[in-house]
Order: structure tokens, then sequence, then C-alpha cells
């Protein structure tokens, strides 16, 4: 279970989404080619590294991988296999926008191996998908999602809420259209509104607002409570899954410090306390990899005082807590007897995890103890 | 010693002292060019960024006149604050004359005249220079007018420059050396030097700023330090340029320094007269005061385990302070520190800042206290300056606390608001009078509680900066206090807890609840501030805690992002202060003391 993640960044849209600070650019057809080029170098550089010759999973992410053809794939996975061995990939995933989904497609990216689709829904209220700048019908996503479901993927539904022309009624009715597709996963994020988006520059404009922090957190709140109703496990701050075996795996292994590669631009990459993250640039990238040099922007060696900070904070976000030894500093057994007090955590075998109330605030629950 | 001229230069701050004490510096040549910096005597870190003199400094400038004759100028740099008054008093006394400056567009001020008053009472020839004549705005004839009406000087003598742009600098070292008068003094009598100043250096140990009165001294002789009888040998003596340059004696009339295997600078007292053993003066130079601390507060490192680090600084800070004073203490809240005598509050703010920007320490300092003097049922007399050991309210017969004189300048029509304050701030049996038109002085008998409770920031701002006070002394009274404290989630913050005026507890402790509120950021538990005498809650407040702190998606393993947050955060942190569970920020510790008094 422990080997490493891989994961693929494809940078391209076919437009951008006024919330999204990701990177990615709107492709044309010769950048995707380029790209292709580029990512297969960068695959070489790493085709004799030791510590990165098997992969536990793969999980090829953006921008939107939609976009690339079926050839164009199938090139993709063909040279990822010559590259590196995935004779124990548990877990494959792609994500999707409802508009690249065709039968077709799915078929195909079953046949690679694929066997995790995470769908970019957003929302089943054609407002809020307006808003949200999303380019699918509520009948498209319906319809893609049962193509999805009888082709036999775990499916994980992307939701988006918190978004200020949505009232609890209007968000607990999506959550409820997305349940009736059973889905093995959901991934519920609250929207947050970026200095750099276009959503950003509305808010400076005062033409959007965020909501209250006050109805944020009742929608969270209450946005767990309904899906652990429905039998769902809230296992990390945004992400819910039917049950353990549904857990992101890929996910978790950010999440608990396992190694991960990551290739494309902006990709974060994780080995042996040392992390690294590729040039965020599309053009700066396909150069660095034309010029057979790594594509990477920053790298560095993290220390034990870091390395103590990330498993706290990491800790705090997922359902399996902070093992108690990190928590050491001054005071600490009295604040974690108030936080115990105020129902954030709760203290489990030597572990101290956040409840739902604490995932909520579990942002600022590090710098107590670091 | 017809040759010596020893001066100083007043002003109200702001009006251009230091600067014009740098032109008169580089005049003379004294420093090369290239290693000039501005404002030279300021030489602390925080009085370069004050603005305000602190420590004096000395320097002795070569000048040759117009006369053809070669002189020495003694340059005498005073402090330039109320908490400093009695070393201001100590360095002008070592002056023949003065050179008062007064800004040509904003005309005479409450520190003009004070300090005019001050050179006055060492009957000092006073030369008015009006600077800042570049300026637009510069209204020369109406601030000659003031010379004559309002300080009854001779505005013939006034000299006209700016220091800025240089102009005027020859004449007002040419009038220094006309109208200031040559030290008197004897050189056959027995020595009688005033001790103005004393530094550290840590390899020659203390060095001696004084005055030489009468007689000589040279290395080798040994001296007595008139107050304490204590005896050293000379090492050396010499006058200030820019660094020490040794001579092979100082006599009547001269200003310089002596090296006299002195270790500690506490040794030395300000204002204490120095004479030769062998030949000892039969009375010491008059106006010696000892020099006692009339504010106290603990200081505490943020982080315990930074107590040794703290001990060494206070240690090397306090070689260069004699007025300051400390000694061990602790607090359930905040574990091993010091508690600490200042001369006045901005002293206090002075070591505070020292001790942060040069000895890099983060410290928390508890409010400040006067000492308090309780009479108990057993007729014992004790004196409190810590609330830690307020004594048992059963057990107390009768308090007194400590009332100054305190004068107040201002212009004339913040009359009303002044007295209001005074009144409001216990002052009693107010006289006035205007010594100049649109000028009024007020005096009151007023508490130093409430003096140093944010007095020096209401004035300014009722007087919309235009007020100045001084204050001295003068006796104990009764009064009625209670020790108040205030809990944090239900735990005592001993560090917070303070001995106060009991009409004005309530009043104080509605302040402080909402200055905390304020003061401490929101956070991920509730917060509950209180503030109670002995087991009575009299005023409460309460930090809501954040409802939602967490970034929806860590995307594509970029942890980074995040922890490099947590790692400044956690930077910011050396400035906080874990307390129980709630973590609070070093500046609440003393911004209980910045509350408006409505």
């Amino acid at each position: 279970m422990n080997k490493p993640g891989l994961y693929i960044h494809i940078p391209f849209c076919r437009s951008k989404c006024p919330y999204c600070d990701f990177y990615s650019i709107i492709s044309q057809e010769e950048d995707i080619e380029k790209f292709i080029l580029s990512l297969i170098k960068e695959m070489s550089f790493y085709k004799n590294v030791e510590l990165c010759r098997e992969f536990g999973t793969i999980y090829i992410g953006g921008g939107s991988p939609g976009i690339l053809s079926a050839k164009q794939f199938f090139r993709l996975v063909e040279n990822l296999n010559k590259t590196f061995t995935f004779s124990s990939v548990s877990e494959f995933t792609i994500e999707l926008n409802p508009e690249d989904v065709s039968k077709e497609k799915v078929m195909i990216l079953k046949s690679a191996g694929v066997n995790r689709i995470s769908l970019g829904v957003q929302s089943f209220d054609e407002r809020d998908l307006k808003f949200l700048g999303r380019r699918h019908s509520i009948n498209l996503i319906k319809n893609v999602i049962s193509i999805i479901k009888s082709a036999g993927f775990i499916l994980n539904v992307d939701l988006i809420y918190g978004l200020f022309c949505q009232t609890e009624n209007t968000w607990l009715k999506v959550l409820n259209d997305a349940l009736s597709f059973e889905p093995e996963h959901i991934s519920a994020y609250q929207l947050t509104i970026k200095e750099n988006t276009p959503f950003g520059k509305m808010m400076n404009e005062k033409k959007i607002k965020e909501s209250s922090e006050k109805k944020q957190a009742d929608l969270f709140l209450k946005t767990s409570d309904f899906l652990e109703e429905k039998g769902y496990v809230h296992y990390e701050v945004s992400n819910f899954a039917r049950n353990k075996k549904y857990f992101c795996r890929h996910n978790m292994k950010y999440w608990e410090r396992i190694p991960y590669l990551g290739l494309g631009p902006s990709a974060h990459s994780f080995f042996n306390e040392e992390r690294w993250s590729n040039y965020s640039s599309f053009e700066k990238y396909c150069k660095e990899c034309g010029a057979d040099r790594l594509p990477i922007e920053k790298k560095e060696k993290l220390t034990e005082q870091q390395a103590k900070i990330e498993k706290i904070y990491l800790g705090f976000r997922t359902q399996n807590g902070v093992p108690e030894k990190y928590l050491n500093g001054e005071n600490a057994e009295k604040i974690i007897k108030q936080l115990q007090k105020q129902e954030l955590i709760n203290r489990v075998n030597h572990k101290i995890i956040s409840t739902k109330k604490g995932f909520l605030v579990s942002g600022g629950l590090p710098i107590y103890f670091i | 010693m017809e040759n010596i001229r020893n001066f100083s230069i007043i002003a109200h701050i702001d009006h251009g002292k230091s600067t014009l004490a740098d032109r008169i510096i580089q005049h003379s040549g004294v420093v090369p060019e290239r290693e000039f910096r501005n404002q030279i005597l300021d030489n602390m870190e925080i009085e370069r960024e004050r603005g305000i003199t602190i420590k004096s400094q000395t320097i002795n400038i070569p000048y040759k006149a117009k006369d053809g004759k070669e002189y020495l100028l003694n340059l005498i740099d005073t402090p330039g604050h109320v908490d400093f008054h009695y070393e201001v008093s100590r360095a002008l006394a070592s002056c023949e004359g003065v050179l008062l400056v007064i800004d040509a567009s904003q005309g005479v001020e409450a520190q003009t005249i004070a300090n005019l008053f001050s050179a006055m009472e060492e009957n000092l020839k006073i030369i008015p220079v009006i600077n800042k004549i570049d300026l637009p705005t510069a209204d020369i004839d109406k601030v000659k007018e003031q010379i004559e009406k309002e300080l009854a000087l001779d505005p013939g003598e006034a000299i006209l420059c700016s220091a800025k742009e240089g102009i005027g600098i020859e004449d007002i070292l040419e009038a220094i050396v006309r109208y200031i008068p040559a030290p008197e003094g004897d050189k056959q009598k027995p020595l009688t030097a005033l001790i103005f100043d004393a530094t550290y250096d840590v390899f020659r140990g203390t060095i001696v700023s004084c005055r030489i009165f009468d007689g000589r001294i040279k290395p080798g002789d040994v001296i007595t330090l008139m107050s304490g009888n204590s005896r050293f040998t000379v090492e050396e003596t010499g006058i200030f340029r820019l660094s020490r340059i040794s001579v092979n004696e100082l006599y009547a009339g001269s200003v310089g320094y002596i090296i006299a295997g002195i270790k500690d600078v506490n040794e030395v007292k300000i204002g204490d007269t120095i004479t030769l053993s062998t030949n000892p003066a039969s009375s010491p130079l008059s106006g010696f005061r000892e020099s006692k601390p009339v504010v106290f507060s603990s200081i505490y490192p943020v982080s315990s385990e930074d107590y040794e680090s703290l001990k060494d600084a206070l240690a090397k800070y306090k070689l260069n302070d004699a007025a300051f004073v400390y000694q061990k203490d602790s607090s359930a809240a905040l574990g091993l520190g010091f508690r600490c005598g200042f001369l006045g509050l901005l002293h206090l703010e002075i070591v505070q800042e020292r001790l942060e920007t040069e000895f890099s320490q983060s410290v928390i300092m508890t409010i400040p206290t006067v000492q308090y003097r309780f009479t108990l049922s057993n007729d014992q007399t004790i004196t409190i300056d810590n609330p830690l050991y307020y004594p048992d309210p059963s057990k107390i017969k009768k308090c007194e606390e400590p009332y100054v004189n305190i004068t107040i300048y201002a212009p004339e029509k913040y009359f009303g608001a002044i007295m209001k304050v005074g009144m409001d701030r216990r002052g009693i049996n107010s006289r006035f009078n205007y010594p100049r038109q649109g000028q009024v002085e007020l005096r009151f008998e007023m508490p130093l509680s409430e003096v140093i409770f944010d007095f020096h920031d209401k004035l300014k701002s009722i007087t919309q900066g235009y007020g100045s006070f001084d204050y001295e002394f003068f006796e104990y009274r009764e009064s009625k206090v209670v020790k108040l404290d205030i809990l944090i989630n239900g735990e005592k913050i001993d560090a917070l807890s303070m001995i106060i005026y009991e009409e004005n507890a309530y009043r104080r402790a509605k302040g402080i609840c909402e200055k905390l509120k304020g003061t401490i950021p929101k956070q991920q538990i509730r917060i509950d501030i209180q503030a109670a005498i002995g087991s009575k809650i009299i005023s409460r407040s309460t930090i809501s805690p954040f409802r939602k702190d967490v970034i929806a998606k860590c995307y594509g393993g970029d942890i980074t992002r995040k922890r490099k947050l947590l790692e400044k955060q956690k930077e910011g942190k050396k400035k906080m202060k874990v307390v129980g569970s709630v973590v609070i920020p070093q500046n609440a510790f003393i911004s209980v003391l910045k509350i408006e008094n409505e």
C-alpha cells in the first residue's frame, strides 16, 4: 500500500473557470503535441531511478485531462508503461469534465487500466453552474454519470458549495441529486475566492461576495451530518467515501506523506523528505525538457522541524489524526484539554483526531503545537 | 582656560537640535567627511529612530575664531525627555552657556520655555538660534518678537540659521566664542569635578564624563567619589573627539573623561563630585541627588527557554544605565523573569526597545506600577511595587501612594481640556499662570500612578501635540487602592494584575477587558476575559472562536504553501505567549496601559 503515487498534470482547459487558481492554459492542438513530447521526455529522466520504479496509484489531473484525444491518451499510457512498473497499481484515477465524456472514451480509459473517474460536476443546480461558468447542463451530467457507472468505474463526484447565492436548501438538494447516483466518493469543496482569479477580481469590484464565515461553517457541518447520515465517511476536510475501501488512495499519500512523483507543469513531488515542484509555465516546462533538463523550479530538503509541522497540519486534516508524540509544545496538554472541551478534537489511542467541527478550523490548530 | 567654551544645545523636540550639532561638528572638521553620519551624537539606534537624545554624548571641537585665536569648544549633549530631567540638569550645570534653538516656522513652544528655565536655573548665557530659516513658512520677525516678549532675551543676539542647509553655522561658532563666558575656576584649588555621565567600555570599564571646576587631575591620582567615599586610581584622562583621545591632565574649566578602573558603572552616580583623596575639597559641588526608580514593571522572556539569555542581556544593559535597577521575579503565568525599576515610562520603553533591538530579546513587560506604602493591622509598614506581593486586604490599615508636582505647559486654548484631564487624574491644588501670551502653565499635585498611566499620550492628544509636562516627586499621601486581577478562561494571569485606585477600578476593568478583546487574536477556542477584585468579577468580555479556518483543498500534493504559512505563523508566535490554552500577543500586556480614560 505504501508504494509511491504518480501524478500527471495536464495543463489544458477549454475555458478558464472563474474560481480556479490551478495552473492551466487554453490549448491549441500543437500545444498538446508539444506537451506530450515534453512529458515523455520528463518520464525518461526518472526511468532508472530506483525510488520511483514502481507505483501504487496513478492520478491524471489538471487542467482538463479529458481534452486529450484517444490517440494522445494512449501514447501517454504506452510511454508510462514503458518507463515505469504498474503491476501493483490499485487505483488509477483520471479527472474528467462532463463535456469530455463519451461512451467510446470511457471504454478506451477502461482498457488502459483507469478504474476511477473524478467527475467535475460542481453542482446539479442550473443557476450554480452558470455562476461557476461551467459548460455542461444537468441532463448531460446525468447521462455521463450513467455511462461511467455502467462501465464499472469508481466514481467521484466533485462538488463546490458555499456560493453566496446558495441556500442550505438548494445545496442539500444538490447533494441529494448527487446521492441518487450512489457515487463511491464525493469531494465537496467550499468555494474559496482567490485573489488571482476572475472571481477574486469581481470580489474586489464588489460584484460578488463570499458567504459569511458563519454561513460557511453551518453549511460545512450540515454537509458532513447529511452525508454521514447517508452512510458516507467524512475522512478528510473536503472528502467523503462510501466506505474505507473507496478513500482516494492517491490523495491519501499526500496527507500521509507517502512519496509521490509529479510530472507535468506545476506538479509537485515528494521523496525522502525532499519536496520539489516543476515550473508552472507551460513554455518554460517544455523548454527545459527539450533541453534535456529536469523542469524543476524549486527543491527543498525538509528539516525535522518542517517535517513535524507537516505531520501535524496534515494529520489534523484527516481522520487519521496526529500522534500525541508530535504535540509537545508549551502547554500542549492544557491546550489539548481545552480543544477537547470545545469539541474540536478527540483523543483516541494516543492520537489526537479532529472532530468535524475541528476539520472546520483545522488550519489554525497546528500553531498551538509548533 | 580663557580659550575654552562649554555649551549645550537645547530645543523643543523636532526644532533641529541634532542636525545643528551635526553641522557644528562637521564644520570643525574633526570628523572626516566620509565618516560623517547624520546625527552623529545620537549613536544609539533607538535615538536615531525616535529622533530624541537619550544618553548624552560629549564632543570637543577645536575652532579657530575670527579673532585669530584657537578655541576648544565642548559641546555637551543633553537627553531630551522628562524622565531624564535630572541628567539634563547635570549636563547643563557643566556648561557656561546654551544655544536655545527655535524653529523659524513653529516659533517658541512648551519645551523651549521649559528648557530656558532649566538653563536659567544654572545661570547660563543663552544664545537664541532661529533654525530652519530656509523653510517657506519661516517667519523670522515673529520669532524675534517672541524672543523679546516671551523669552525676555535680546533678539539682536539671535542667530539665523538653517542647520539642514549649513547656513549660519559660522555665526553660531563666533557667537559661542564671543558671548558664552570662558569657564572660571582655580587650577590651584583642591579638585572638584562634576560627573554628568558614565558609560561602560568592555575593555576599560567605566568611562566617567565630567566637568572640572577647580584643580587638576592626571593619571596616577587617587580620587574619591564624594557621595560614597569610594576610592580609585586614575588610569587615563582625556577628551572626547569622535573617539576618546587621552591627554596628560584635565584642569579647571575643561570637560573630558576619566578612566579609573571602575568596573561597574553603577558605582558612579550622575551629579556626584570627584575630588583627590590626598587633597580633598572641603565640600562637594551642589545639586547632587541620587536618582531613584519610581516606576516598576516585570520583564519576562516570551519563551521561557530564553530566561538565561535575558539575564545576560540585562546584566550587559545595566552596565550602561545606572538608573535602571532589576532583581529576579517569577510569575505563575509567565515563569521566571525580572522585576525592574525605571525613572519613568519613557525610560521603561527605552529599556524594552533596546533589549529587543540591540540584544535581540523577545520580552513581555507587565503593567507598570508605582511604589505603594501599606500600614498593616500590626502597625508594620511595608512598601510594595509588585502586585504579586499585594498584602491580604483584611490586614491593611492604611495605604499611601506617591504624589508628584506636575507642571503642564500648553497653548492657552487647551486650558479647559487640561484642567479636566488633571481633575480626572485626581489632580488637586491646581495653580496656573501665563508665562507668556497665549501660553498657560498649570500645576497640579497628582498621584504618580495617574501620570504613568497613559498621561503623556492623553495630554498630547488633547493638546494636538502642543502640550508638554514635567513632574517631580512630592510626598506620600493616603489613598484607597485595590488589586485588580485579570482572568483568561478562568485562569488568573498574574502578570496582568495591577494595584489601582479603588474608584477607578470599574472603569479601568472595563477598559482592560475591551482592550484585551481587541488585542488578543481570534483563536480556535472561545476566550473569556474577566476582571476581578478578590473573588468578585467586575467586568468581562468574550472573543468568539473562528467558525471556519481551513483551506478546502491541498491540490496535487502541494503541501509546501500551507507549511510555509505555518512557518511564518510560528515565527510570529515568538512574539506571543501561550498562557493556559490561549495565545496572547506580547503587546497585549502593555496595551492595557493605552486605554482611553473615558
